[in-house]
């Protein structure tokens, strides 16, 4: 039996719910076979595994997975990924969320779990667009793009989901893309061992909304176009501003140590029931 | 005979028709065209012994509806012809 084969029988909700409902050719698709492909190499069991969802496409990923699953509301999956942290503490807690979910809707929620440093892997799927919903600009639009709420351009400019990520505090942040799969598997299982918020940005694509209104072709040229535009942490370290003027980094951003919430959060327990001084 | 050990060592790709949803990144990205697309944009594989076994088609695939099995079967096999003919030699047939 090939090895995806065997993680395919293992993880996925293959007997009930495939093939899956995404576009053909969409990123998470790829983004689900690195993350059970990480979670494999991980080797936590599966019912210590809580995957937590909110809305759009990224929302429908619970579905296809065999773990404890949670599909919330929109922009919420944080919060409720917090509440069963502090509930079940010894339970591995991943979040997927999109673009959307994570720094519009949820984006203080975002940020306040960054800063909390509470225990939480959030795989966020960036494809630039509202997808679902019939291809809304998000606040991760670039700035000039297409949308169907921007059809001349987009006169706002994108937040840039992974240094949001830093500079609110998150102890690991790497970005991949879907064309670079391998190293999003490494990312994932990097973020799975790190006690902290971890945050997995993915720059997907849309080519359906995103794509299409904007004339940059199929899911295979959208890839393409993640490919040549996309420079490795130790690459740019070497190259001029100018170069990366177009380009995004990949690769690990931060990796830090920071005490994390649950545990602060336990000796305080423990200092208010007097077993432990401070 | 030394033909038929070649095949045994080309990889074994599987496509699972009911699951593919035939958007072309496996047959885009593989870097010896092993695979083409027929006229309904599903794959096929058109050159098998092209094959590298990189896996590149199988990871990228958004179905999971692409599997390369690799050297393994090629070696496993071998390893046995080694184990049941010890005295004989590993030196291919016609030597």
């Amino acid at each position: 039996m090939a090895e995806i084969t065997r993680l395919i029988h293992e993880y996925l909700r293959h007997d009930k719910k495939f093939p899956h409902v995404w576009c053909p050719g969409c990123g998470i698709g790829i983004m689900l076979g690195s993350l059970i492909r990480a979670i494999d190499k991980t080797g936590y069991s599966k019912d210590d595994i809580v995957l937590v969802s909110g809305i759009g496409c990224t929302g429908r990923l619970p579905v296809y997975v065999d773990f404890n699953t949670l599909h919330t509301t929109h922009g919420r999956a944080l919060t409720f990924a917090t509440g069963i942290k502090l509930a079940k503490p010894r339970l591995k807690v991943i979040v997927i969320m999109g673009d959307g979910d994570a720094v519009a809707i949820g984006g203080n929620h975002f940020i306040h779990a960054a800063r909390r440093n509470i225990d939480i892997t959030a795989i966020i799927v960036n494809n630039s667009v509202y997808g679902m919903t019939g291809g809304q600009y998000s606040p991760t639009t670039p700035y000039g793009m297409k949308s169907t709420t921007t059809p001349y351009s987009n006169v706002e400019h994108a937040f840039n989901i992974s240094e949001l990520a830093v500079t609110a505090g998150a102890v690991f942040v790497g970005r991949g893309t879907v064309f670079h799969a391998k190293l999003l598997d490494s990312l994932m299982e990097k973020a799975f061992a790190k006690v902290g918020f971890s945050v997995v940005e993915i720059i997907s694509h849309c080519h359906t909304q995103f794509g299409r209104l904007n004339r940059m072709g199929t899911a295979v040229e959208m890839m393409q176009w993640q490919r040549d535009h996309s420079v490795t942490v130790e690459k740019a370290a070497q190259m001029k501003t100018e170069e990366l003027k177009d380009k995004f980094k990949i690769g690990v951003l931060v990796d830090r140590e920071l005490p994390a919430y649950q545990d602060e959060y336990e000796k305080v327990r423990r200092w208010a029931k007097g077993t432990e001084k401070r | 005979m030394a033909e038929a050990q070649k095949k045994k060592d080309i990889p074994h790709i599987d496509i699972y028709r009911a699951w593919c949803k035939a958007c072309g990144i496996c047959v885009a990205f593989c870097p010896t065209e092993t695979l083409a697309r027929d006229e309904g944009g599903y794959p096929y594989v058109k050159y098998p012994e092209k094959c590298i076994n990189c896996g590149w088609c199988e990871i990228r695939c958004p179905d999971f509806a692409i599997t390369v099995e690799g050297k393994k079967n090629g070696k496993k096999v071998r390893d046995q012809f080694e184990k049941e003919s010890p005295e004989k030699g590993t030196a291919a047939p016609g030597q």
